[in-house]
């Protein structure tokens, strides 16, 4: 268990994969591969995004109303991908997942480094 | 509505299916593109792929998990684990066999017994709200059980006096003759008040019940047939409804008999509340005047409670009644009205019994599950590769838990299908065998509750036999199982996790057995006793029968008396016969009247106050030599002990040690309704004869007095028993008898017919049953403990032939081979007999008042079974064990 752990990057926080996921599909419809790059890319590699729990993600998302999914041919290319795009429910449920994440990475941010926060 | 269901059912599964193949092509585009991406970076197309592969990990974990986020997981895994649990079973059909039919042995067992219990102790009376019925019952001074049937004025002070009943209905046992069509015959006839079977709430099967004008002094007479009478003596003919029967009161002095209309046909499973009677024809009871105010009386009541009341306030009231009775007629003081539960009067002596039995079966079926959950590790061990593999690929312990669970919760459910019927034919079994006097027998049937009882019985039992080896095998080291390591030597290496588990369930099922067996081999030995206890006169070879005689034929006792004397004469003079006699009753057969007895100089009784009492039987000449009783001393009663003689008794040796010893020897003495002016010298006590158990076999002799059948004190007496001895088998000469009889009375009824040894095999048949019963448990229980035992040690054997084969090869002798085998397998079990003993130690002290002359403790009981089984045992692990011996260690080693 141990070996395991330190070889991983860092592992995402339960619940935080579906915040990424959202706050990503904010910059337009995406695959669910457009989707991993993207949160890999971002993070700059740090987050280890688990292609195969995204699926799962996507689609708990998707039944709780948050993503809808269809499936279109992207410009210019050839064959049609699933595509999800951010609902206007799913759009409240970042706003509200978003300033509950603020809320504690500001408060970890106290306890942790009080010096520079006073 | 169903039409919608099965549309939205068929559509959620289009859609689940469209999901699928959605999702499918959704990971094979990610893939793709992966690869893609990986081949861009400089991969070969291989390489590319698998590194695509590698990063989105197990796809059909995947696909798994979302179905999960669909919430449609649970459905899918069970339909998946069913059709493989099938598709397993299927495989090994000789394992699905026997665990099946253990279950179904187990559960049959519990099915046919709880239902029984079920049905007599729980199920509710099958009258209108019984569970507001309650019998009242008169209790003599200083009882408190087994009250006393009441009178007609008592019933009626109960219905003005107190408040707490709603209704009060009374039916009183009478014997009607039936003549007219036919032979004559006598009728079991209930006297009803008008109200009875509208409390009882009884719908009649054809034309109507007694209703309350019936009981009007001036309407017609009316009856109710019984169900089974009319189709024993009316061939179940519909038409004889509105015809007329002569009926009369069979030992009432009235010698006319009167038409009596047939009004109705009872429904087919009514029997009227009471000790069991079974009625041929119920009449009204009309007013009569009945002034003589004691309580007790023969009439069997029944009230219902009003609602919100309850049996304790019923009998606070009851008792303020009979205080207050007592100080108007002072012969009531100490006699206390009483009301009790009506099912409670009914079932509760059956209700020992029946838990004994439930728990006999449980045990069975511990044992049963004990056995299966042996089969289903040994068969998870043949598995464990595949169990492995399972985990391997990303299975959760979770998950191999459950898959394992499915299968044995499936073969809990087949066993409990195939124990259900196995529990109707024993239900049919116990319906047909059960004692006679057993109550509410026909009414046992798989009910709602027993079949819900086998189902839960069912998957608990599923649980307890699949949940430890299921946790067992899948907590397994995978790598050493995957690299095909021999980790399973069950009786090896106690240490290892499975074989401390066989090795429990041995002990335990050893002393599950051990339980059972005490039990029933302390029922079998209490039997033994009770039927080579001597009754103390002989039952083979006797015929009895009862006899009435016309009462227009005999207006006085003496009249009666010649015409059985008669009787007498020609039925002796019958080829075959040696010798007959008359009784009052035979033995055993519950006869015989408690009589006062008085001392010359004993100071008068003071009210309420009940002095010394003796059974009283009366006999008739050569009753004793009949029956094969010695007489000690004296002389036999004679014909001309008759009506007009001085009154004469012999006694048995009981009464003589306590009524004839010490001070009394030289006294007079009288019994109740001896006139002590007529009879100044009092009772001529003309000889002794030895004590007999002719109450019960399981009692011993009480104070008896016989005297003379001539000499009946209290009414004309035109019925009696006649009892026959015969050269030959009596039932063979029981039609020329009655033939002999209708000779000199024309057409007398004559009932009971039955020989003294039937009679004595009845006296013993309830607690033969219960024996029967528990012994066949136990011996169930036994063979699946030997079969269980049998099992574990063959596979332990055959899972180490090859560790045998390479200790023969280094030199072991055979015969340690040997001993190691048995000796642990012996280890185990005496292990589980001591655990057995101290269960049963604790546990038989249950059956205390089920077992005659033998104690709980019995050390000849527990000696015994300890010794049976360690044979047993020894027997059961012998046999795989010579085959451990017999191991060829070239093939042995071979086999690696």
């Amino acid at each position: 268990m141990q070996s395991d752990d330190t070889q991983r990057k860092l592992e995402l926080m339960q619940g935080t994969l579906d915040m990424l996921i959202l706050r990503t599909l904010v910059l337009g419809p995406a695959h669910g591969h457009e989707i991993a790059k993207h949160i890999q890319r971002t993070t700059e590699d740090v987050l280890q995004v688990e292609h195969g729990s995204l699926y799962p993600a996507l689609h708990r998302l998707e039944r709780k109303g948050w993503v809808s999914a269809k499936w279109e041919t992207p410009k210019g290319g050839k064959r049609e991908f699933k595509y999800y795009r951010l609902t206007p429910a799913g759009k409240r449920q970042l706003t509200a997942e978003h300033s509950k994440w603020r809320r504690l990475v500001a408060s970890i941010g106290r306890v942790m480094e009080p010096a520079k926060e006073g | 509505m169903g039409m919608w269901r099965r549309l939205d059912s068929w559509f959620s599964w289009y859609r689940r299916q469209a999901r699928n193949t959605e999702l499918a092509r959704e990971l094979r585009d990610h893939l793709e593109l992966e690869a893609e991406e990986q081949r861009d970076a400089g991969l070969t197309p291989q390489e590319a792929a698998s590194a695509a592969h590698r990063a989105l990990g197990n796809t059909l974990k995947i696909e798994e998990d979302v179905r999960a986020a669909w919430g449609l997981q649970w459905l899918e895994t069970l339909t998946q684990d069913l059709r493989y649990a099938l598709r397993m079973l299927r495989k090994s059909p000789g394992f699905t066999a026997v665990a099946i039919l253990t279950l179904a042995l187990g559960i049959g067992a519990n099915t046919a017994i709880f239902s029984s219990a079920y049905s007599i102790l729980l199920r509710p009376l099958s009258y209108r709200d019984s569970n507001r019925l309650v019998a009242v019952t008169v209790l003599p001074p200083g009882a408190v059980s087994d009250g006393a049937e009441l009178s007609l004025p008592a019933i009626d002070k109960i219905k003005s006096r107190t408040r707490v009943f709603d209704e009060v209905i009374a039916v009183d046992s009478q014997v009607y003759r039936l003549t007219g069509s036919g032979a004559p015959e006598m009728l079991g006839t209930g006297i009803v008040s008008g109200d009875y079977f509208q409390v009882l709430g009884v719908k009649p099967l054809r034309g109507r019940t007694i209703l309350p004008s019936d009981a009007q002094p001036s309407s017609p007479h009316v009856a109710v047939l019984s169900y089974s009478f009319w189709q024993k003596h009316f061939r179940g003919d519909p038409a004889i409804v509105g015809k007329q029967i002569d009926l009369v009161d069979a030992y009432g002095p009235s010698a006319a008999p009167g038409p009596y209309t047939i009004i109705g046909i009872s429904p087919v499973s009514f029997l009227s509340p009471g000790y069991g009677w079974d009625y041929d024809i119920w009449i009204p009871q009309k007013p009569q005047r009945d002034d003589y105010p004691t309580l007790g009386g023969g009439i069997f009541a029944v009230g219902r409670l009003r609602p919100g009341v309850s049996v304790e306030e019923a009998n606070h009231q009851l008792r303020a009644l009979s205080s207050a009775l007592a100080e108007q007629y002072r012969w009531n003081k100490g006699w206390e009205l009483h009301a009790q539960l009506l099912q409670e009067m009914i079932v509760h002596k059956s209700r020992l019994a029946l838990l004994v039995l439930l728990g006999a079966v449980g045990f069975l079926l511990l044992i049963a599950c004990v056995n299966v959950s042996n089969l289903c590790l040994t068969r998870a061990w043949g598995r464990l590769r595949e169990i492995a593999v399972r985990e391997a690929l990303g299975a959760t312990r979770l998950r191999v838990v459950r898959q394992l669970l499915t299968e044995t919760l499936l073969l809990a459910l087949l066993g409990c299908a195939f124990g259900l019927f196995l529990g109707y034919l024993g239900i049919d079994v116990l319906r047909a065998d059960a004692p006679e006097r057993t109550p509410r027998v026909n009414e046992i049937g798989l009910y709602a509750p027993v079949f819900w009882y086998a189902l839960g019985v069912s998957v608990l039992a599923g649980l307890a036999f699949g949940l430890g080896p299921a946790l067992q095998v899948s907590a397994r080291n995978l790598l050493d199982v995957l690299k095909g390591c021999r980790t399973i030597l069950p009786l090896a290496n106690a240490k290892r996790r499975p074989a401390r588990y066989a090795n429990l369930l041995i002990v335990l099922e050893v002393a599950l057995s051990v339980v059972l067996l005490v039990g029933s081999v302390l029922m079998i030995r209490s039997f033994d006793k009770l039927i080579s206890v001597p009754l103390g006169f002989r039952t083979d070879h006797i015929l009895s029968m009862s006899v009435l005689l016309d009462p227009s034929a005999c207006k006085q006792q003496t009249q009666c008396d010649a015409v059985f004397d008669q009787m007498l004469v020609r039925v002796r003079a019958l080829p075959g016969v040696q010798s007959a006699a008359l009784g009052g009753y035979p033995p055993l057969e519950g006869g015989g009247t408690f009589t006062p007895v008085f001392f010359e100089g004993d100071p008068p009784l003071a009210p309420g106050q009940v002095g010394p009492e003796t059974k009283e039987i009366s006999v008739g000449p050569s009753y004793f030599s009949l029956l094969g009783i010695p007489m000690l001393q004296g002389r036999d009663f004679t014909l001309s002990d008759s009506q007009n003689a001085p009154p004469v008794a012999i006694v048995n040796q009981a009464f003589a040690r306590k009524f004839l010893s010490g001070e009394n020897a030289e006294k007079h003495f009288w019994l109740g309704g001896i006139d002590k002016k007529k009879h100044p010298v009092g009772l001529a006590v003309i000889g002794t004869v030895s004590d007999t158990r002719d109450n019960n076999p399981a009692q011993a002799a009480t104070p008896e007095i016989y005297t003379p059948f001539a000499q009946k004190r209290d009414f004309l007496s035109n019925s009696a028993y006649l009892l026959v001895r015969t050269a030959i088998d009596p039932d063979a000469l029981a039609p020329v008898i009655r033939d002999r009889i209708w000779t000199v009375s024309k057409n007398a009824p004559i009932g009971d017919v039955q020989t003294m040894d039937q009679i004595a095999a009845r006296a013993v048949a309830e607690p033969k049953f219960q024996t029967l019963l528990l012994a066949s448990f136990a011996a169930l229980g036994l063979l699946l403990a030997v079969v269980g035992i049998y099992g574990v040690i063959s596979y332990s054997v055959s899972q180490r032939t090859h560790e045998i084969g390479v200790r023969l090869a280094l030199g072991a002798e055979r015969k340690h081979i040997l001993q190691f085998v048995v000796g642990n397998a012996m280890l185990l079990t005496l292990a589980g007999i001591a655990i057995g003993v101290v269960s049963s130690f604790a546990l038989t002290r249950f059956l205390r008042s089920l077992l005659f002359e033998v104690k709980p403790t019995d050390p000849l009981s527990f000696i015994g079974v300890t010794f049976l089984f360690s044979l047993v045992a020894l027997a059961a692990c012998y046999v795989p064990a010579r085959r451990a011996m017999r191991v060829d260690p070239m093939v042995a080693l071979r086999y690696e």
